[in-house]
């Protein structure tokens, strides 16, 4: 009887051609549908509309729904502007099923005046029509901005005092030409924010360069928030008078920030989620500090020392002379010592004629400073002088001037005369080599070698190795398995080899295939008909099986007959059918070679078959 | 004997050929030799920009850092020098005198125990270690292989046995100094310090309570590293002096070997 369907058993294939259908529908909507519906657009918006000379604000070009080149769009020249491409953020999102696409190109502008300067409305066509964005006044103020600030690219709802802050000082603002003074700028950034920062720059115009060398760094509590403070330290000088301006001070940074409207997943709360994810972005501010104006005034001519050469600071001096006896022609070395803070480096030596009688060499200077910035510490000028006889026996007093800017007013120093015990010069004397024993002098002292840097080398040598070194080269160290595998194989093929030669019974059963193999090949070569190659086919396949099983059994060949079945295979646990498949093949061989008259139709091949079974077979066994 | 003979004949393999003087060398020891040590240096080091590297210009721009009074810079390329050339007594000999002009010369480690382990570990360069090492391996295989088959009969099988033990226990014996020289290269990495003289901190911090001094010249063992967070700054890096006394110290004040 036919089975019939069973109720509802075809509904699901209905079922399943429908919601096949209707997901069809479903994704070529969706394919199509975001061609169809967004609009392109293309706005131009800045992040500030008011900012000082030399600040920067940020343009952004955002292309809405517009093919994206990749290439950056060329800005035409703004007048009053600066520009510098700053980068590009692209945006995909998907509202009511439609794709949106989006392209913010972001461009760095640099008031070069002062004013109302206006960015122009650009114009961008798109397939046919021309989009363009409003204008836009930017008003720039000549001051900066007090008290530190950031670009508030970064600080939209943030005050920026909170998160940056960046302050220049000076000990002084009213100074003196060539004053020598530390300047500290101080960097605070809030604790918890991710940052990178460059190192920080200071407008110098009319000051001597600032080289801001490592910061110090500390951690401050302000208005119970945690800063980390950098605290660099260094020195400048005021090159010309007048009211100059020490200032601002600027430190570019790239800020990572969280994307505020990101939700955060559980688990997921680590930041490098939001790097990898792409829910933090970096953004580059430039954090800048205020202007410290500075008076400054040239060191006054009234009172002015002659020897004045130019030292301001606060100072002392200590003169020394070594050695104070000698003899006339013997060279004597004057130290003048000039101790404190100011223009160290700048300093130059007192001055100092030696008098008639002496002869003299030009000084050496030698600098040590005994703070990190070098604004305090000592000078040392030697100069070496010789009296020529004994009447030059008084190094006059030396003096030094400086003008104190703290005091405001000029302050020598003198120390000396120095008195020396000068003896006339040996007359008549040999003039004495140096080093050079007398003749038949003492016996030579032992030996001792001086120590010192051994010389350059005349060549560069061995080149050195630009391979990793070897034990880190698995291609060397896989090749030292080798001789570990060769010793293996020796020691198995020994063995084997070894028990080849002493286990007869192990050998003959290990060649008893093999032979078998070569004796069925040369039987089935008897194969063709006929009644005398019958029975030496029939020998050759008797004589086959009685050295397998002779070898197997490790008994005499010659006499293995079809009664080994009985008395050795079967005791054995060989399975019945292979003795039964032996005994046939016995029988048949038996009657061929015996009673060919009684031989029927031999089925050479079928015996021939039964043999290679049977010995296969019995290789797998363990006799 | 023959072993050394063999390793560095294997090793004479790799770079024997000698390189042609580049003028900047030349030029560096004219300047060397007119005392403007300072330039000597910058010849130098624009070799070592340009890619090249060999024991006699780490030697030499030692010694140029040395005569400019940098005793710390002199001490780091005598290092390096003999990390190529561990026998050369030449930088063995301009090293020892410039850790004994620095301040962190310590009289009290010289001929100690661990200083004659330390020296024979740094006889050789690891390379040579290992040649030495996989050498006395093969022989000692090879003996034992050409033992297996070789029939029983054959009388210098017992020539054969000798060298498998020989060659085998010295296989052991330097695959010792070749597990101290990868145990050096593979730990903290040693660094030279540069500054006249450092303040090594508890903590990555300005500051942070004052632990130890270090000198120009002394060598330390980089165990940690603290990156700044502004460029142009260095941060900080932890250090391990030889007594396994542990602190944070400016990354510029030290350079690594």
């Amino acid at each position: 009887m036919k089975k019939q369907p069973e109720i509802g058993s075809q509904k699901p294939e209905v079922g399943s051609r429908k919601v096949m259908a209707f997901w069809i529908l479903i994704s070529v909507f969706c394919f199509l549908f975001p061609y169809l519906a967004p609009a392109a657009n293309f706005t131009a918006t800045v992040d500030r509309t008011e900012v000082s000379l030399g600040e920067q604000i940020h343009l952004t070009l955002r292309f809405e729904d517009m093919p994206n080149t990749g290439q950056p769009p060329q800005l035409p020249p703004l007048d009053g502007f600066t520009t510098a491409y700053g980068g590009a953020q692209t945006q995909m999102s998907i509202d009511n099923g439609v794709r949106h696409d989006s392209v913010a190109h972001i461009f760095a502008l640099t008031p070069t005046r002062e004013g109302t300067l206006a960015i122009p409305a650009f114009s961008v066509p798109v397939g046919g029509q021309v989009l363009s964005s409003q204008p836009i006044a930017i008003r720039v103020t000549k001051g900066q901005v007090q008290g530190g600030s950031a670009d508030s690219v970064f600080t939209q709802g943030v005050t920026t005092n909170d998160i940056f802050q960046m302050t220049i000082s000076l000990p002084r603002t009213n100074l003196f030409l060539n004053e020598t003074v530390p300047v500290d700028l101080k960097l605070l950034i809030r604790n918890g924010i991710r940052y990178r920062s460059q190192m920080p720059s200071i407008v110098t115009t009319g000051f001597s360069e600032i080289k801001l060398s490592r910061p110090v760094e500390s951690q401050e509590v302000i208005g119970g928030k945690s800063f980390v403070v950098y605290t660099f330290r260094s020195l400048t000088s005021p090159l010309q008078p007048g009211n100059l301006a020490l200032g601002p001070a600027r430190a570019a940074m790239d800020v990572f920030v969280d994307s505020p409207n990101r939700p955060r997943l559980p688990g997921f709360n680590d930041a490098f989620f939001d790097n990898f994810f792409g829910g933090s972005a970096t953004k580059t501010i430039t954090v800048t500090s205020q202007t410290v104006p500075v008076r400054v005034l040239p060191v006054p001519d009234d009172g002015k020392p002659a020897d004045f050469t130019g030292a301001v600071g606060r100072f002392a001096l200590d003169v020394d002379a070594k050695p104070t006896t000698l003899r006339a022609g013997e060279p004597v070395t004057l130290s003048i010592r000039v101790v404190g803070q100011g223009n160290l480096a700048t300093l130059a030596p007192p001055k100092f004629t030696p008098p008639e009688g002496f002869k003299s060499y030009e000084p050496v200077a030698r600098s040590k400073q005994t703070d990190e910035i070098g604004f305090t510490g000592e000078k040392v000028f030697e100069q070496v002088i010789v009296p020529l006889s004994p009447r030059a026996s008084v190094i006059p007093p030396i003096t030094f001037s400086f003008f104190d800017p703290e005091a405001g007013r000029y302050q020598t120093l003198s120390r000396g005369p120095i008195q020396l015990t000068v003896q006339d010069a040996p007359t008549g004397a040999a003039p004495v080599v140096v080093g050079v024993a007398p003749v038949a002098a003492a016996p030579r002292p032992q030996e001792k070698l001086g120590v010192g840097v051994v010389y350059l080398k005349p060549d560069l040598g061995a080149p050195a190795p630009s391979s990793p070194t070897l034990y880190r080269q698995t291609g060397f160290l896989a090749g030292q398995s080798l001789p570990v595998l060769a010793l293996a194989i020796s020691f198995v093929v020994q063995r084997r080899r070894e028990r080849l030669r002493r286990d007869i019974r192990y050998a003959r059963a290990r060649r008893a295939f093999g032979n078998a193999q070569r004796r069925l090949a040369e039987a089935e070569r008897l194969m063709p008909a006929g009644q005398i190659k019958s029975a030496a086919f029939c020998a050759a396949l008797f004589k086959t099986l009685q050295d397998y099983l002779g070898d197997r059994l490790n008994l005499p060949s010659s006499g293995i007959t079809s009664a080994i079945v009985e008395e050795q295979l079967q005791p054995r646990g060989v399975p019945p059918e292979i003795c039964q498949a032996l005994k046939e093949v016995f029988t048949a061989c038996d009657t061929a070679r015996f009673a060919p008259s009684l031989q029927g139709n031999l089925d050479r091949e079928r015996l021939v078959k039964i043999v290679r079974e049977v010995v296969t077979a019995m290789e797998k066994m363990v006799l | 004997m023959f072993l050394w003979i063999l390793v560095f004949g294997i090793g004479g393999f790799v770079p024997f050929a000698f390189a042609d003087v580049p003028p900047a060398f030349r030029e560096a020891a004219v300047l060397y030799d007119q005392g403007q040590f300072d330039q000597a240096v910058a010849r130098y080091e624009s070799l070592l920009a340009a890619g090249v590297r060999s024991a006699n210009l780490y030697f030499n721009l030692g010694n140029a850092h040395f005569k400019a009074g940098h005793v710390g810079r002199a001490i780091l390329n005598y290092e390096r020098a003999r990390q190529l050339a561990p026998r050369d007594s030449d930088v063995d000999g301009n090293l020892g005198f410039a850790v004994k002009q620095s301040k962190s010369f310590d009289a009290t480690a010289a001929g100690s125990w661990s200083v004659w382990l330390a020296d024979s570990r740094d006889s050789l360069t690891t390379d040579e270690w290992t040649w030495l090492t996989i050498t006395s391996y093969w022989l000692a295989l090879l003996s034992v292989i050409a033992l297996v088959w070789l029939p029983p009969a054959i009388e210098w099988r017992r020539w054969l046995r000798s060298a498998a033990i020989t060659f085998g226990a010295i296989a052991l014996l330097v695959s010792v100094g070749l597990g101290a020289r990868i145990a050096i290269e593979e730990g903290p990495p040693a660094a030279i310090t540069l500054a006249k003289e450092a303040v090594a901190r508890f903590a990555p911090m300005d500051d942070g309570a004052k632990h130890f001094t270090v000198y120009e010249g002394q060598k330390l063992w980089i165990i940690g590293e603290r990156p700044s967070r502004m460029q142009g700054v260095s941060g900080w890096l932890e250090v391990e002096r030889a007594d396994g006394q542990r602190g944070w110290v400016p990354a510029d004040a030290i350079e690594k070997i």
